[in-house]
């Protein structure tokens, strides 16, 4: 991962910081099966040297952006890069303290407590993802607010604080203005640094495929991008929701091609798809239509 | 084929392939392509994105514009198509390698232009062109000698591919706007009977039954609305028949040029209106969300409920705490309710784009939605159902909106209530899109041999407020979005008190239609 680092041009007094961050808090045995080995990787040097820096300087990040454009694929990185132990939460509307940092439950005839994901993830020092941090109300992260600032500890009430373990970070992503997202609150919002995350340039797709399918056709990947960014500008006119534009749903589809599938059959179930409404369905098969020839099989577009 | 058979799905079809193909979505295509069932070809429809990406494509419209002067400009500018559509295929071929695969046979063209050639130079060219070979002046004049009847034997087909069909608007470039020419004025000493006939002629089929009309008007048309009627309809057309007809055929005539101006509105405005349907849908989204009711639920884990605590040492029930649930507070219901009387005709087209956006937006959110506009004629005051409560997705049966006669509010705002009060809704929502400017022709009447006052002015006013209030003390929420001028905002201030909002600037219509309707809302949870 760290190579990694380097090819994307992080800088070497950055990348020994990295090393002693991770030899200065080992892991424990137990949560080692949680340090992330991601599967793709997020290319955009930029971003990278700001998160590296944010994060050693002890700070949380809060990483905002549309669709696709690989929030959680750069959180899942950045614990892999400083191998850390990570603790995914995903919110949703009725998220609350209780699902956050545990509740009262009954075991053996008598109330006890139940950890929490941010609770254990204290504990342990790991790295926590707050996914979709805005679908929550606000009122129900204010118990976050102490633990996401210079206090750094998790009040349980009833029970006990406890201190964070002194590497833990917090990295929120959120995607603004999607339907059922409220605004962040400044109280929260300044507890973290944040972080715009930028639509995946055609230049880094290109290269997120080449890595991923090292012998797919150059000319194949770049008319997969462009389709992509068809895609994406149809969603940006509100012609069409987002649901089409699934970056997953595209790599997938190369899979599939490999696996014996034909281009159409691919795209369809990959992304065509994936509009359930009729009518969205036509317009985002047009654009394929009118961009990929479907009848393309893996002996065509991959190299032998 | 002519523009009527092509459905709207397909032309926005079009329309996003040739956005697609040109790399931009802010402005309405004009020329489309179909095939000959009405479906949009697609390697046409790509060829007139990729004209607008390749070539300034002002510079073309000016040409389009000057063919357009011509009786058969219609083969001109397939002329003209056939002509630069293999220099377009040639350029995109190598990024878009399937257009080989989905090219159909070139025509041929005698026009011939090349890849090198700058927009500047295709135009000249094809003005050239035009005028060597059609000798066309370019200002509608032609020269003498090929005004011969040579012309017409090139028809449209002869130069389209085989089953293609090219449409652009009719008139797009230098169309006339449809004007209005004057009121009419209809005075009548028909029978009720007889002026019901009337009516389903112009206005379309009666939905409710007589006998559920006299029910309907002992119960609504009391106090200030005595001997006054109620029609209901959705507008079905009924065939035209008896000594109506050919004033009735020159009615129908201007309205669907008025409807047809409604969807030409939206149509012009499309990115900016479909912007304003997204913007305002996720605020009343956000809106629902946010307050949504929570109650109270038993579970296995959670807080402690010490009123239950005792069932798990004695019955073992480990089910004693209490989890919060929300549950949807998307009971509501939405009526639109539009001003149709003559004094909205020149903002017939505004109102109806208002009213799509929103029933389109209260769509997206799920809000079951019913759009009724009213309008008062010879006594009777009209209310036409575009589209009811969970009707399928498609809401543009709103441009059909046409605003003719009187308005009579007090009655509309009343019946409007009585429509909703027959639903189950835990909270319903009017909106009222008018000028607030009541008037009706017939009087407000205390008995039969009384002459009665006129339905206007302070009056009217007065009557219409006291219904408003009437339907808010029911918990209907009533707000008004004001469509008149200035110096009736007093009237809509007495009226609808403070939840009433003027549009100065369409684009601000989502953030302040949206602000009004989750003010509603927001009392809804409280």
């Amino acid at each position: 991962m760290l190579d990694f680092l380097r090819q994307e041009g992080i800088e070497e007094n950055l990348i020994e910081r990295i090393e002693q961050y991770r030899s200065e808090y080992p892991v424990a045995e137990g949560d080692r099966i949680r340090i992330p080995s991601p599967k793709f990787r997020y290319y955009g040097g930029e971003l990278w040297k700001l998160a590296i820096t944010a994060i050693l300087s002890g700070e949380n990040l809060l990483l905002v952006g549309p669709k696709a454009t690989g929030k959680n694929v750069f959180a899942e990185n950045l614990s892999a890069v400083f191998g850390r132990p990570e603790w995914d939460v995903s919110f949703y509307l009725n998220t609350d303290a209780a699902s956050l940092i545990g509740t009262d439950t009954f075991k053996n005839g008598e109330v006890s407590f139940r950890k929490g994901p941010v609770y254990a993830c204290a504990e342990a020092g790991g790295f926590g993802v707050l996914d979709e941090i805005n679908m929550a109300k606000n009122e129900s992260l204010a118990v976050l607010h102490a633990t996401l600032d210079f206090r750094r500890i998790v009040e349980v009430p009833g029970y006990s604080r406890i201190r964070l373990a002194p590497a833990t970070r917090f990295i929120a992503t959120m995607n603004y203005g999607y339907a059922g997202t409220r605004e962040l609150n400044e109280a929260l919002a300044s507890r973290f640094m944040v972080i715009n995350m930028p639509v995946i340039s055609d230049a880094n797709l290109e290269k997120l495929l080449a890595q991923q399918y090292p012998s797919l056709k150059a000319e194949y990947a770049s008319q997969l991008t462009v389709l992509f960014g068809e895609i994406r500008r149809k969603c940006e006119s509100s012609e069409i929701s987002t649901k089409a534009l699934d970056l997953r749903g595209l790599l997938a589809a190369v899979t599939l091609v490999y696996n014996g599938l034909s281009m159409q059959q691919a795209l369809n179930i990959a992304i065509i798809n994936k509009s359930f409404d009729a009518f969205e369905r036509t317009l985002v098969e047009d654009i394929v239509s009118t961009r990929i020839d479907g009848k393309l099989t893996k002996e065509e577009i991959f190299l032998s | 084929m002519t523009d009527q058979n092509i459905t709207e799905l397909q032309k926005r079809r079009a329309d996003n392939i040739i956005w697609n193909c040109a790399g931009d979505y802010s402005f309405a295509p004009d020329f489309k392509a179909y095939d000959s069932s009405g479906d949009a070809d697609l390697y046409w429809n790509i060829i007139f994105g990729l004209a607008r990406r390749r070539y300034e494509y002002e510079k073309l419209e000016k040409l389009f514009a000057m063919l357009d002067r011509y009786k058969n400009s219609a083969v001109y500018e397939t002329i003209f198509w056939n002509a630069i559509e293999p220099v377009l295929f040639r350029a995109e071929l190598c990024e878009r390698p399937v257009l080989g695969r989905m090219r159909p046979a070139p025509a041929e063209s005698e026009l011939k232009l090349d890849a090198a050639m700058t927009t500047d130079e295709i135009v000249d060219a094809a003005r050239r062109f035009f005028y060597e070979r059609y000798g066309l002046y370019g200002d509608g004049k032609m020269r003498l000698k090929y005004r011969l009847p040579h012309l017409k034997r090139l028809s449209v087909d002869s130069f389209l591919q085989r089953g293609r069909i090219v449409i652009h608007e009719k008139d797009l470039y230098h169309g006339e706007e449809p004007g209005w020419n004057g009121d009419y004025s209809l005075s009548t000493k028909l029978t009720v009977p007889e002026l019901r006939a009337f009516l389903e002629t112009k206005f379309g089929k009666s939905i409710v039954p007589p006998e559920r009309i006299a029910q309907l008007e002992k119960q609504l048309c009391s106090g200030n609305h005595k001997f006054t009627h109620l029609f209901y309809t959705r507008g079905e057309t009924v065939e035209l028949r008896g000594v109506y007809s050919s004033f009735e055929l020159h009615q129908r005539k201007r309205q669907a040029e008025l409807i047809a101006n409604n969807r030409a509105w939206y149509r012009k405005n499309l990115l900016r209106n479909r912007l304003q349907i997204s913007k305002l849908s996720t605020d009343i989204m956000n809106s629902i969300l946010l307050h949504m009711q929570s109650a109270p639920v038993k579970a296995g884990a959670g807080a402690v409920n010490p009123a239950l605590a005792w069932r798990a040492a004695r019955l073992g029930d480990e089910r004693v705490f209490t989890r919060t649930e929300n549950e949807n507070a998307g009971d509501m219901s939405v009526d639109l309710l539009l001003d149709a009387s003559h004094s909205q005709y020149p903002r017939a087209a505004e109102i109806s784009s208002q009213a799509y956006i929103i029933s389109e937006a209260l769509a997206r959110c799920r809000v079951p939605c019913r759009v009724t506009s009213f309008c008062s004629m010879s006594g009777f005051t009209v209310l036409r159902l575009f589209n009811d409560y969970g009707s399928s997705g498609d809401n543009s049966g709103i441009f059909d909106y046409y605003a003719e006669g009187c308005n009579r509010d007090g009655l509309a705002i009343r019946a409007a209530g009585e429509l909703m009060s027959r639903s189950a809704y835990e909270h319903k929502m009017l909106i009222v899109l008018s000028d607030v400017k009541p008037m009706d022709a017939a009087k407000i009447r205390k008995d039969e041999r009384d002459v009665g006052v006129s339905y206007d002015g302070i009056r009217a006013l007065t009557d219409t407020a006291h219904e408003v209030r009437r339907l808010r003390a029911e918990g209907i929420s009533v707000i008004c979005i004001f469509t008149g001028e200035d110096e009736d905002l007093s009237s809509a201030k007495m009226v609808y008190g403070q939840d009433f909002v003027r549009i100065r600037d369409f684009s601000l219509f989502a953030d302040t239609v949206g602000k009004l309707i989750i003010d509603q809302i927001k009392n809804y949870s409280t």
